[in-house]
C-alpha cells in the first residue's frame, strides 16, 4: 500500500484529502505544518507528499519540498504541490523547488486521485 | 513642438548706443580725413591760383614796362632821325626840316607827339666843365647850375601850324622844366626827359600832361653835326613834345581790367604824386597784389605801380571754389552714407536684439510652461549634420534625474545616453534613448519608476518622462490584493467544492456525510463573510465614507447593541463594562460603528480562552485636545508579538493563518478604515500570552436638541443591554 503524507494547515481540507485518498486505497498520514511533516517523513519516507504552499510555522510547502529533494533518502518520494496560487510564476517556483506536480485549489477529488495515481 | 511666439519691442539701452558710437569711429575718421583732404586741395588750388595770378601780374608788369620803354625809345628814335637829318644837311633849312617832319608822318606812326622842333643855342659859351658826364647819365642838376646867359632859341617847330610859327624864336630856357632838361642834356650829352608838365587841354575840359624829350646836337669843327661831342661844341637841341595820353594809349587797360596803373616821376624833388592813375577799379577796394617797376627815361626816374584787384571770376578763385564745393559735396555724400550705414547697422542690431529678446521670451515662456509639467522633457534638435543635440530640458527633468541643464545642453543623443546610463547604476534599468514606450527605473533613493516616450518631427525629438512610481506601486498593491483575495477565496472554496463533489458522486460513506455537509456549510459561511468584507472594503475605498449615514448616537448605546450581538442569548457574558452615566454623543453611521465594535469584541473572544473576562472601558479622554472618548477593549488571550501588532491592520494579515480561527484578516483593516473615516483613531497593544488591548478614540459631539420623536426614543435606548454587567 502506497504511503502518502498530506501536509496542509487547514483541517477541513486535510479531511477532504484524507477521505479522497483513502477511497483510492492509499495509506494517508497528516501534518499541519512543515516541521511536523519533515519529522514524520524522516521516520518513514513516504511514496508521495502532498504539500500545501502557504503554511504557518515559518516553513512554506516550497521550503519543505526543497528539503526533501536535498536528501537522497527521499529520491523515490514524489511531491505534489497543492496551492491556492495559480500564477505561472507560482507554478514555476513549484517546479524549481523540485515538485513533480502542481495542483491548484479548489481541486476536484477525482483530479487529485488522477494526479496522485499518475505520479506513483 | 509647437511654440507660440511673443513679440517684444527691442530694448536699446545706453551702453548699446555708446558701443555703436565707438564702432562708427573709423567712419568718422574717414570723414575727418576727407575734410582735411578737401581743405588741402582747396589750399593747393588756391596757392596755385595765387602763384599763377602773381606770375600773370609779373608778366603783365614786365610787358607794360617794356612797352613804355619801347614807346619812349620810338620817340628817341624820331629825335635821332631828326638829328641825322641835321647832320646830313648841315644847318637845316626850314624847307628841308618841314619835308622831313612830314615824311615822318608823326601823327600816324608816333601817337602822342605833338611837337617836333629844333632849338639853337645862343650865348653861354663857357663850357660846363665842372660836371662830367657819368656813365649812367647825369642826374638832375642842382638849380642855378645852368650856364649863365645861355638861351635856346626855337629854330623850327613842327607841325607848322599857326601857334608853332609864332613860337619860333622863343627861348626855351624860360620854362623851368624844359630848361632843366636842356641843361641836363647839354651837360651829359645824352637825351633828357622833362618832368611831366600840366597844361589845360585844347578843349579846356581836362588837364593835359605832356613831356619833352630833348637831345643835344653838336657841331664839329669841320661843320658837321652829330649827337656826340664836347659840351662847348653844342649847337642846339632837337626836341619832341608828347602827351601822356599818346604815350600810354593802348598800354593800360581800358576799364574792363582789374588792374590799376600808377606812374610817378620820382626824380622831381617836389613830386606831386602819380601823374598817371588809371582808375579802372573803385578806390575803396584794396589791392590784392601790388607790383612796382622802375623806368629810367632820359635822366628821369619813373616809378610804375600796378595794383591788381581780385576778380570774383578769376580762374583761380573759380577753381578753388569748385574744388571746395566738390570736396564738400563728396564729404556730404560720405557723411550721408556713413549716417545711412550707421542707421542700417542700428536697424540690423535692433532686429538682432529683437530676435534675441524673442528667443529669450520664448525660452522663458517654455520654461514657465514646462516648469508646470510634472513630466520631465528632453528636446533634441537636428543640427546641420543631422546629429540630434539637446536644446532644452525642463525643471521636472532636472528634478527627476538630478541633472542640471548646464550638464547636458548641447550634447548629442549618445552623449546624453551615457549620462543617463551612469544614473541607472547597478540597480536601475535604463534602456538607451530610442523610439517607443519604455519603462525605466532610477535606483534613487527613493526608487523611481519612469515611463519614457518619444515624439518626433522633422527637426525635433522630444523625450518625455512620466513618473509612474506611484501608479506602479498602486498597480502592484492592487494586483497583490486581488491575488491575496483570490487565494483567500480559494481556500474555503476548496472544501466546498471538494466535499460537494464527493457527495454528488455518492463516494462518501453515510457516516461521514453529515460531517462533510457541516464543513461545506461552514466554509460557505466563511466565503460569505469574506465576500462581505471584501465588498465593505471596496465600498470604503471607493466612497471614502460618503455613503455613511451620520447621525448622533450615544457611545453607550452603540456599545450596548454590539455587546448584545456577540453574546449568545442566555449565555453568561464575559464582558466587564464600565463607563460614565452621562451619555457620550458622537456623530456617525451606527451600523458601521457597531461593525467596528463587534469586530473588536469578537476578536477578543476568538483569541482568548473560554471564560476569561473581556474588559470594556468607556470614558472621556482628558488627554485629548479635542472633545473625545476612549473605548478600551482588553482580553487575557494569546496576545501577539510586536511584529504581529505592526501588521495587524493590514489587509489579509492574520497572526494565525492556520484556519483554526475563522476570518480572512480583513476585520481590523476594515475597522481602521471606518474609525478613521469618522475622525477617530485605533491602536493595538499586545503581549504574547498576556493579552491584547484595543484602544479606540472617537470624537464626540454635542447632545442633539431632542425632537418629539427622538425624545420618545431616548426614553427607551439608554437602558443597558440585557446581560451586560455594569461595574
Amino acid at each position: 500500500m502506497k504511503q502518502i503524507l498530506v501536509v496542509e494547515d487547514q483541517a477541513d481540507i486535510r479531511d477532504l484529502i484524507r477521505m479522497t485518498l483513502e477511497m483510492g486505497g492509499y495509506d494517508v498520514r497528516e501534518a499541519g505544518d512543515g516541521p511536523t511533516a519533515l519529522v514524520l517523513a524522516d521516520k518513514q519516507a513516504p511514496d508521495l507528499m502532498l504539500l500545501d504552499v502557504m503554511m504557518p510555522g515559518g516553513m512554506t510547502g516550497l521550503d519543505v519540498c526543497r528539503r526533501i529533494r536535498s536528501q537522497s533518502k527521499f529520491r523515490k518520494t514524489r511531491v505534489v504541490m497543492l496551492s491556492a496560487r495559480d500564477q505561472p510564476a507560482d507554478r514555476r517556483a513549484g517546479k524549481d523547488a523540485g515538485a513533480d506536480e502542481y495542483l491548484t485549489k479548489p481541486f476536484s477529488p477525482r483530479e487529485l486521485l488522477q494526479v496522485v495515481g499518475r505520479s506513483l | 513642438m509647437e511654440v507660440i511666439e511673443h513679440h517684444r519691442p527691442a530694448e536699446v539701452d545706453s551702453s548699446d548706443s555708446t558701443r555703436r558710437a565707438g564702432r562708427s569711429l573709423p567712419a568718422n575718421l574717414i570723414l575727418l580725413c576727407s575734410l582735411v583732404l578737401t581743405l588741402a586741395a582747396w589750399w593747393a588750388v588756391n596757392s596755385y591760383a595765387g602763384r599763377e595770378t602773381r606770375r600773370n601780374a609779373e608778366q603783365r608788369a614786365d610787358e607794360l614796362h617794356a612797352k613804355l620803354l619801347h614807346r619812349i625809345g620810338g620817340y628817341e628814335q624820331l629825335l635821332r632821325s631828326s638829328l641825322a637829318l641835321v647832320a646830313a644837311t648841315g644847318e637845316p633849312d626850314v624847307d628841308a626840316w618841314s619835308r622831313h617832319v612830314q615824311s615822318l608822318q608823326i601823327g600816324e606812326y608816333q601817337p602822342g607827339i605833338h611837337t617836333l622842333g629844333l632849338a639853337h643855342r645862343v650865348g653861354g659859351g663857357e663850357p660846363a666843365g665842372q660836371v662830367s658826364p657819368g656813365a649812367d647819365g647825369a642826374k638832375v642838376l642842382p638849380p642855378g647850375s645852368a650856364a649863365p646867359g645861355m638861351r635856346a632859341q626855337v629854330a623850327y617847330l613842327a607841325p607848322a601850324d599857326r601857334r608853332h610859327r609864332q613860337a619860333i624864336g622863343d627861348d626855351l630856357t624860360g620854362d623851368h622844366a624844359l630848361n632843366d632838361a636842356l641843361e641836363r642834356s647839354r651837360l651829359t650829352g645824352r637825351i633828357a626827359l622833362t618832368a611831366p608838365q600840366r597844361h589845360p587841354s585844347a578843349g579846356g575840359a581836362d588837364e593835359q600832361i605832356s613831356f619833352m624829350l630833348v637831345i643835344p646836337i653838336y657841331r664839329e669843327s669841320e661843320g658837321t653835326f652829330s649827337s656826340f661831342g664836347h659840351a662847348d661844341r653844342l649847337w642846339g637841341w632837337a626836341f619832341a613834345g608828347f602827351d601822356l595820353g599818346g604815350l600810354i594809349s593802348g598800354l593800360v587797360g581800358d576799364g574792363r581790367d582789374s588792374v590799376d596803373v600808377l606812374i610817378e616821376d620820382t626824380s622831381a624833388t617836389a613830386a606831386g604824386g602819380a601823374f598817371l592813375h588809371s582808375h579802372n577799379v573803385a578806390h575803396d577796394r584794396p589791392a590784392a597784389l601790388t607790383l612796382e617797376r622802375r623806368l629810367d627815361l632820359g635822366g628821369r626816374e619813373w616809378q610804375m605801380q600796378l595794383r591788381f584787384h581780385d576778380s570774383p571770376f578769376a580762374i583761380g578763385t573759380v577753381l578753388s571754389a569748385v574744388v571746395t564745393v566738390a570736396g564738400l559735396a563728396i564729404n556730404l555724400m560720405l557723411w550721408k552714407t556713413i549716417q545711412q550705414q550707421a542707421h542700417r547697422r542700428k536697424e540690423a542690431e535692433a532686429r538682432v536684439e529683437a530676435s534675441q529678446a524673442q528667443v529669450r521670451s520664448r525660452n522663458q515662456w517654455l520654461d514657465a510652461v514646462s516648469g508646470l509639467s510634472p513630466d520631465g522633457a528632453l528636446v533634441f534638435e537636428s543640427d546641420a549634420k543631422g546629429l540630434y543635440r539637446l536644446v532644452f530640458t525642463n525643471p521636472a527633468f532636472s528634478h527627476l534625474f538630478g541633472l542640471r541643464p548646464a550638464d547636458l545642453l548641447g550634447l548629442s543623443e549618445p552623449a546624453v545616453d551615457e549620462w543617463l546610463e551612469g544614473l541607472a547604476g547597478v540597480d536601475g534599468s535604463m534602456p538607451p534613448l530610442g523610439p517607443g514606450e519604455v519603462v525605466l527605473e532610477l535606483p534613487g533613493p527613493p526608487l523611481r519608476v519612469l515611463q519614457r516616450n518619444r515624439r518626433e518631427d522633422a527637426q525635433q525629438r522630444v523625450y518625455y518622462f512620466r513618473d509612474i512610481t506611484h501608479e506602479s506601486e498602486v498597480d502592484r498593491l492592487k494586483s497583490e490584493f486581488i491575488t491575496t483575495a483570490a487565494h483567500e477565496l480559494r481556500t474555503p472554496l476548496a472544501s466546498v467544492y471538494g466535499f460537494s463533489e464527493l457527495m454528488v458522486n455518492q463516494l462518501i460513506p453515510m457516516a461521514k456525510r453529515e460531517q462533510a455537509i457541516e464543513v461545506v456549510y461552514r466554509q460557505a459561511g466563511v466565503l460569505k463573510h469574506l465576500v462581505d468584507e471584501l465588498m465593505d472594503l471596496a465600498r470604503l475605498d471607493a466612497r471614502a465614507g460618503k455613503d455613511f449615514i451620520r447621525e448622533p448616537h450615544t457611545l453607550q448605546d452603540l456599545l450596548g447593541t454590539a455587546i448584545e450581538s456577540v453574546t449568545a442569548p442566555g449565555a453568561e457574558t464575559r464582558i466587564r463594562l464600565s463607563g460614565p452615566d452621562d451619555p457620550l454623543w458622537m456623530l456617525g453611521d451606527a451600523t458601521k460603528l457597531r461593525q467596528v465594535l463587534v469586530n473588536i469584541l469578537s476578536n477578543a473572544f476568538k483569541y482568548s480562552a473560554q471564560g476569561t473576562p473581556v474588559g470594556v472601558v468607556l470614558r472621556r479622554d482628558p488627554a485629548s485636545p479635542h472633545v473625545g472618548a476612549l473605548i478600551e477593549v482588553s482580553d487575557q488571550g494569546i496576545g501577539m508579538t510586536r511584529e504581529q501588532c505592526d501588521h495587524a491592520f493590514e489587509r489579509f494579515y492574520r497572526a494565525d493563518p492556520s484556519g483554526h480561527v475563522l476570518g480572512a484578516g480583513l476585520g481590523l483593516a476594515i475597522s481602521r478604515e471606518i474609525v478613521e473615516l469618522h475622525g477617530g483613531r485605533i491602536h493595538l497593544d499586545s503581549e504574547p500570552g498576556v493579552g491584547t488591548t484595543v484602544r479606540l478614540w472617537m470624537p464626540l459631539c454635542d447632545a442633539p436638541v431632542p425632537t418629539a420623536r427622538e425624545g420618545a426614543a431616548e426614553a427607551v435606548s439608554p437602558e443597558p443591554a440585557a446581560g451586560v454587567v455594569t461595574s
